[in-house]
């Protein structure tokens, strides 16, 4: 019997040895591969522990932050409304959008500045605790800014233009993040279109206030004298297109200031068309041969170099996805295209950051300000992983002396013209309205306000878009003056 | 030779034993107050009275060994009370609900495991009745089919349940059907040993002396599977092989014996959608991981959350398992404990079988060897009929997992086991080993 029971004896042990292998397998071997499977709900449990770092605004003004559920769980919530085209939205079923997205890792703490942080919590078994994200905007200036949309189709760019800090960033219609996931069907059918960042991530038409760049051309290449009256009535006709004065009919002399700040559509057609010219031939009286019919392609090529100085037609580095927009399509220049190109109409398209940009180059001495939405993201350590005090360019767009002139026609076009209706008590405003017409046929025009104040030491700059409104003078204008009036009061440094 | 008995059974000091029993305690006593830390509170009078009610009956017992066994093995009880130990702290873990209860059950079976010890008057006297045994083990499970309930929702009637208390007859079967195994198997060992039927060039066993044994074997087997409680069916048919071949030591008994198996399994797969879904579930448990295959999944996932040393006392997520804190143990230690804890599990299984064998080897007669041979059959083969089936090993079919899964009539089976082994290694040993 002792041979059989040690021959048992091995056929037991030998069980509890492939027990032990089986065990090693499951455990050690295919460990990765069973917990990435959908059948692990540790990978929901854990995301649900996890306390997703808080977003707050320039002032520590909480715009994101999970709250404590009764089961242990916890979850997002938004408490100051109308910051959705910042902030972004975090969802479990649709992912994350916004700062939201950009800065996923830190604020789910899978990345810190603090290397050690997340070790320390596995070991203590705390939940991950997210880092924190510091933005550049206030809450305040952008209530000011959705208080002028009033959830009408339109965005606003709120920026300091000398760090480029972002101050507001307003898209209407908007959404309620917190409600994403009831809502996000209806979201999706909305024909306006509530989920699209209008700020960041949908071209316009410019309409005038792309006259800015035409007119930076002109000034930097001293194609122009701007105090140079000229008489500016006929309408000129360009292959089939008909360029008029009407924006300022009731005067028949100017000089290149007034025919900016009277939003001249004749005198920037003519500008584009002959930025290839030693001189800019602006008075009526044009015969053929017309000055640029030779100097087609090196006009189109200076405006394009201008355009691309502002990176239009191409995306801007920046948190939140911009869209590039385009100078033209994809067929060759010919004369009627730079022509409307030149007063902000043809083919090009733009999103409101980039005119945001413009203004500010002007106001900045003419170095684009790098755009930017982050000043810190601090580990719940203290540790800080980025850090953004602002000041980087983009570019130089143009000479001082350049901006200089351009500051001078846009106090101009606020203090006596289209812009006046921007104008603020005891601050000197600078700024270029707009009203761009963007099909369909009928339809009223996009209502644009680009501009900053105080124009002698600008503060902020600001692109206004009000969809389908109206001329830029009768609704981005007023809109614009009372956002600027409250970034005023509310930013001081 | 010396008169058999006629050693005296002369008081003695069992250190190792008392040594070796300081661990279980402790390890209960750092579990229970890891659970409550890691819950943010302070261990309670709960936890302690917990921790001194194990102390107690693990003290008891060594005192009573020493003074009415004393040579019985001193290392069978440590072991099984590390197993027990370990399933207190699980299950205040799993279901804090049922800590007070199962520490409840854990006495209640240390007083069994004495009471078995003292009212033997020896091993020997088992056999007088081992009709008696099977008979009763029998109607027992057969009372389910009249009295069962499904306390908790498993699908098979197989409690009888009696205010509020909850008994699993097949857990008690399993004990007496051991006795009655070896009982019958030392009155015709020798016969079985020899061949005297002749077909062709095989040697066939004695079949007519087999008959009872056969027929008691297979009404509890045909009661078991009529339940479909395949996973008692196992053990029952592995018992049985094992029993056999210790007694006769003929390996052809256990080939015609895996022969039969393989014709009955084939034909529960062609009658029983229950085991084709098994078999089905066993290959591919993430084809039906919503559904039958859930059970199985989840284990596996819980034993690979916990990787080599575990999330940590409830800081896992165990409780996707069902039935994690009965026939799933396991994948709750793996989880929490890791690949170190499961390992020290199976060691723990490995040192009970390796002295419980060891036992059967040392008994004063071969009966006193089949039981201990028995007995050791049936902690091995649970183990590994559930641990296989948890591990993809084999076909998943629910059995307790000896000592460590929550629930009073495994445990208190389980403690009266180890009593008959104690019982059986406590006889005065045969003149040679007992110098």
């Amino acid at each position: 019997m002792q041979r059989s029971l040690e021959r048992l004896q091995l056929v037991l042990l030998s069980g509890f040895v492939l027990i032990a292998l089986a065990l090693g397998y499951w455990q050690f071997f295919r460990q990765d591969d069973v917990l990435a499977r959908a059948t692990n709900p540790r990978i929901a449990e854990e995301a649900r522990r996890v306390v997703r770092g808080k977003i707050l605004d320039r002032t520590g003004k909480v715009l994101a932050e999970n709250l404590p559920d009764e089961d242990g769980g916890n979850h997002r919530t938004y408490p100051v409304g109308g910051m959705a085209a910042v902030v972004g939205y975090h969802s479990g079923q649709f992912g994350n959008s916004g700062i939201e997205a950009k800065y996923d890792e830190y604020l789910s703490g899978t990345r810190s500045a603090d290397p050690f942080e997340r070790l320390r919590d596995t070991l203590y078994h705390r939940p991950t605790v997210g880092s924190d994200v510091t933005l550049t905007v206030d809450a305040r200036i952008q209530q000011a800014a959705n208080d002028a949309l009033a959830g009408r189709p339109g965005a606003v760019v709120v920026l300091d233009p000398k760090t480029g800090a972002v101050l507001a960033l307003a898209s209407a219609p908007t959404f309620e993040p917190g409600a994403l996931d009831e809502q996000w069907q209806a979201l999706l059918d909305d024909p306006t279109r509530p989920l699209v960042n209008r700020a960041v991530g949908a071209s316009y038409t410019p309409g005038s206030t792309f006259k800015l760049v035409t007119a930076a051309a002109a000034l930097d290449l001293r194609l122009v004298d701007p105090r140079q009256k000229f008489r500016c009535v006929d309408p000129i006709k360009i292959d089939s297109l008909t360029v008029d004065c009407r924006n300022h009919a009731h005067l028949a002399n100017v000089d290149f200031r007034e025919a900016f700040a009277w939003s001249c559509n004749r005198t920037f057609a003519l500008t584009a068309l002959e930025l290839g010219t030693p001189k800019l031939q602006l008075a009526d009286g044009l015969k053929a041969p017309f000055p640029w019919q030779d100097a087609l392609g090196a006009s189109a090529n200076r405006l394009e170099e201008y355009a691309r100085r502002f990176m239009i037609g191409r995306p801007i580095p920046f948190e939140i996805g911009v869209e590039g927009g385009q100078l033209k399509g994809g067929n060759a220049w010919y004369p009627s295209l730079l022509a409307q190109t030149g007063f902000g109409q043809g083919e090009i398209a733009t999103t409101p950051l980039h005119m945001a940009l413009v203004a500010a180059a002007v106001a900045n001495g003419g170095n684009v300000p790098a755009p930017y939405l982050t000043t810190e993201i601090t580990s719940p350590s203290g540790a800080v992983s980025t850090q953004n005090r602002g000041g980087g360019v983009l570019g130089r767009a143009f000479e001082a002396s350049t901006a200089q002139t351009l500051n001078e026609m846009m106090v101009l076009s606020v203090d006596t013209a289209y812009a006046k209706p921007a104008a603020i008590a005891n601050v000197k405003v600078g700024g270029k309205t707009g009203s761009a017409e963007a099909g369909p046929d009928g339809s009223l025009t996009h209502s644009w306000f680009v501009g900053y104040a105080p124009a002698d030491d600008p503060r902020v700059a600001i692109a206004v878009i009000m969809e389908h409104r109206g001329s830029g003078t009768d609704f981005a204008t007023p809109a614009a003056r009372s956002i600027l009036q409250r970034a005023l009061d509310v930013y001081k440094r | 030779m010396m008169t058999l008995g006629a050693q005296p059974r002369q008081a003695r000091p069992r250190w190792l034993e008392l040594m070796l029993l300081v661990l279980p305690v402790l390890l209960l006593a750092t579990g229970l107050t890891t659970i409550s830390l890691a819950r943010g509170e302070a261990p309670g009078q709960r936890e302690q009275a917990i921790v001194a009610a194990l102390a107690t009956a693990l003290f008891v017992s060594h005192l009573w060994l020493s003074l009415r066994h004393p040579h019985a093995d001193e290392v069978i009880l440590p072991t099984g009370a590390m197993l027990a130990a370990l399933s207190m702290v699980m299950v205040a873990r799993l279901e804090p609900d049922l800590a007070t209860r199962q520490a409840m059950w854990v006495g209640v079976g240390s007083v069994a495991m004495l009471g078995t010890l003292t009212i033997l008057p020896s091993v020997g006297w088992l056999r007088r009745y081992r009709y008696t045994w099977a008979v009763l083990g029998i109607l027992l499970v057969l009372s389910t089919f009249v009295f069962g309930i499904d306390p908790n929702g498993s699908g098979a009637r197989l409690w009888l349940g009696v205010g509020g208390v909850y008994f699993q007859p097949s857990e008690i079967l399993k004990v007496l059907l051991v006795i009655f195994f070896a009982a019958y198997l030392d009155d015709y060992r020798e016969l079985l040993a020899l061949s005297n039927v002749r077909v062709g060039p095989f040697r066939l066993p004695p079949l007519p002396y087999l008959a009872p044994l056969l027929l008691m074997l297979a009404l509890a087997l045909g009661i078991i599977v009529l339940q479909r409680d395949l996973g008692a069916a196992l053990l029952l048919f592995g018992l049985f092989l094992s029993m056999l071949y210790v007694a006769s030591g003929r390996a052809v008994y256990v080939v015609g014996g895996l022969v039969l198996f393989a014709g009955g399994a084939s034909l529960l797969y062609r009658l029983f959608s229950v085991v084709k879904i098994r078999v089905e579930t066993w290959l591919d448990p993430w084809a039906t991981a919503d559904t039958t295959g859930y059970q199985l999944v989840q284990g596996l996932t819980a034993l690979s959350a916990g990787g080599l040393f575990g999330s940590g006392l409830t800081y896992g997520y165990p409780r996707y398992v069902p039935a994690v804190h009965t026939d799933f143990m396991i994948a709750a230690i793996g989880e929490e404990i890791g690949l170190a804890g499961t390992l020290v599990v199976v060691a723990l299984y490995v040192v009970l079988i390796h002295r419980g064998l060891r036992v059967a080897m040392l008994a004063r007669d071969s009966f006193g060897a089949l039981v201990a041979a028995g007995l050791t059959s049936v902690v091995g083969i649970q183990a590994l009929v559930i641990l296989g089936g948890t591990l993809k090993l084999i076909p998943l079919t629910g059995v307790t997992l000896p000592l460590l899964s929550y629930g009073g009539s495994s445990v208190l089976a389980n403690f009266v086991l180890l009593g008959l082994l104690l019982a059986v290694s406590g006889e005065p040993r045969r003149s040679a080993d007992a110098a």
